[in-house]
């Protein structure tokens, strides 16, 4: 500024001492113009919050969710750790003499009687060869013909003696009370999935390495499923994107990057990415939010904006129903942008002032927006092969503060097709 | 007394944001006035910017005073509505009339400070903005050039214009 004294000129002097007499009473009608200006924007901040609001509940339902399945899987899981639990080295006073068998020759179709009232069983019953302290714990599991599992799945039914008569040496005592039938019944009719128990269980129940019966709810996933809770994935999509409103898109551009996922539990994994995104929109004046004094204060009319950014998500992943070799999924999440370059081309109405204003605008400052973006979508998996899937993923990312040059509300829509990878 | 009423601003607190409103009511008009062609668009301007005060707030460093960030933002609003509201017409019409003023100046001290904004009301845009900056607010050509798009030559050309049209609004005020 030059110095306000040396107006040399009386025109000046004079105007510049008057600037200063003013007397101008307050409006009322003037603040009530201003306050419904004030209005419109705390309603945007409430819609905002209550966004926000929402992408929270979401997130924790999903986790609740996650949660439950999670406990209800790992006491499953414990059911079945106990059954197949392998017993400890015996010594002669751990035993209960009723379960010490004698030993018999195979084929012999002695009973292996712990008491004298049993009657004699079939002759293909299992039967231990040697001294029950010395048998194998688990050889109900290791029986080699079919026709020695059936046998032995008969006499489980056949009542506790028939149980008590099963070559079950080795066993704690404390084991035998919780070979009930109905436990026995619980534990043939529960099929568990091939990673939380071992290969031999599930080679025992049908026969075949890693094959599991696909006639209820929980056994539908294909067979020789890669035990690995990794996966990896390569995504594409086409990306539309409009600013401050969900409508109004214009040009599409594109997002394509890997994916990482690290599954939980059956139904819930923790998800993450880094995508490459073009993002095409236009703005209208207010809707931008460029620096303090950019452009002298003018903004302009519209602009248009092609920007390259990085998209990194992390959210969770929600097996909602499951098919025969596929399943609906939902996902929730935040995204981050980096902001790697950034291209504004300004127009003003009054093309007459354009002159000096500024008409494109080039930045890349590799600006960071952590979280600055909520992310839902809802999508169908199928799987193609043990190891790989292919997915259709509609997603909308939702703004939860600006991002980029111009801080604005990105709102973006689209839908992924991508390849997995289980590890 | 101000910093409460700015720290309830921050928290978009309504009563506090009338409060400040209502303080520098007086001193934003007696700006936007200076700008606008008549008072409801200084309304509007001051209003805008009051506007962006509210929406600025937290960056408002307490440290510094109040009153100059307000004229800041004041002036490049008014600046801002002068791109939108060019009357390109107008500034031609008067550049066409160009009513020859007398050469001698004349100090009129009883004129009031409503009259003085009138006849600057009566100016076109351009010149009136460049007045303003100029003989008001204090900047340089130079930096007046930069903030309006305009050339340093433009600029001193406005307000020789702006100047001579004054003149010539006192002179028939006078007669």
């Amino acid at each position: 500024m030059h110095n306000e004294n040396q107006h040399t000129d009386p025109l000046e002097r004079l105007f510049h001492k008057k600037a200063g007499e003013f007397d101008i009473p307050f409006r009322e009608e003037d603040w009530q113009k201003l306050e419904k200006q004030l209005d419109i924007v705390d309603l945007r901040m409430a819609y905002r919050r209550k966004i926000r609001t929402l992408v929270a509940a979401a997130v924790l339902i999903i986790c609740f969710l996650g949660y439950f399945t999670l406990e209800n899987h790992n006491r499953l899981n414990q059911l079945a750790s106990q059954l197949e639990a392998e017993p400890t080295e015996e010594t002669e006073g751990n035993l209960r003499e009723d379960l010490v068998l004698p030993e018999t020759e195979p084929g012999e179709g002695a009973a292996t009687s712990l008491n004298n009232s049993v009657e004699p069983v079939e002759e293909q019953q299992v039967v231990a060869e040697e001294s029950p302290v010395e048998s194998e714990p688990d050889e109900f599991f290791h029986a080699e013909t079919e026709a020695q599992k059936n046998d032995l799945t008969e006499s489980l039914f056949a009542g506790r003696q028939e149980i008590e008569t099963l070559p079950m040496a080795g066993m704690h005592s404390e084991m035998i009370p919780l070979l009930t039938e109905e436990s026995i019944q619980a534990v043939l009719n529960y099929k568990p999935r091939f990673d939380s128990v071992s290969g031999e269980l599930a080679a025992a129940y049908e026969g075949e390495t890693g094959t599991y019966a696909s006639d209820d709810f929980f056994t539908t996933e294909p067979a020789t499923l890669a035990a690995s809770r990794f996966a990896v994935g390569m995504a594409i999509s086409p990306d539309m994107s409009t600013v401050g409103r969900i409508s109004g898109f214009e040009n599409p551009g594109y997002k394509f990057g890997v994916s990482a996922e690290y599954r939980l539990s059956r139904n819930l994994s923790l998800k993450a990415g880094v995508l490459a995104s073009r993002v095409r929109y236009s703005a209208q004046g207010m809707q931008y939010n460029p620096p303090n004094y950019w452009n002298t204060g003018v903004i302009p009319d519209e602009t248009s904006a092609v920007c390259l950014l990085l998209d990194i998500p992390v959210g969770i992943k929600y097996n909602v129903i499951h098919f025969q070799g596929s399943r609906l999924f939902a996902t929730a999440g935040l995204s981050s942008y980096i902001m790697l370059n950034e291209e504004y081309r300004f127009s003003y109405n009054n093309s007459s002032g354009q002159y000096g204003l500024e008409q494109d605008v080039s930045v890349r400052n590799g600006s960071r927006h952590l979280f600055n973006n909520a992310g839902f979508s809802v999508g169908y998996e199928l799987d193609i092969h043990p190891n790989w899937s292919l997915r259709a993923e509609p997603f909308i990312n939702i703004p939860l503060s600006g991002v980029g040059w111009g801080e604005v509300d990105l709102y973006s829509i689209g839908s992924f097709v991508s390849l997995n990878f289980r590890l | 007394m101000l910093s409460e009423i700015l720290k309830g601003c921050r928290k978009r607190r309504r009563e506090n944001q009338k409060e400040l409103y209502e303080m520098f009511y007086a001193y934003g008009m007696s700006i936007t006035l200076r700008y606008a062609d008549s008072r409801n668009e200084a309304v509007d301007i001051l209003n805008d910017a009051f506007m962006k005060v509210f929406q600025n707030i937290r960056k408002y460093n307490e440290h510094q005073p109040f009153k100059p960030w307000l004229r800041q933002i004041i002036v490049n609003t008014a600046i801002n509505h002068f791109h939108k509201q060019k009357k390109v017409k107008a500034w031609e019409t008067l550049d066409e009339t160009g009513a020859e003023m007398a050469a001698a100046e004349t100090i009129i001290s009883g004129i009031s400070y409503d009259e003085i904004v009138e006849m600057v009301q009566q100016l076109t845009p351009a010149y009136r903005t460049v007045f303003n900056l100029y003989v008001i607010e204090g900047f340089k050509h130079e930096e007046i050039a930069e903030m309006l798009g305009i050339s340093v030559g433009t600029s001193k050309s406005n307000l020789s214009k702006a100047k001579r049209n004054l003149r010539t609004l006192l002179e028939n005020k006078l007669t």
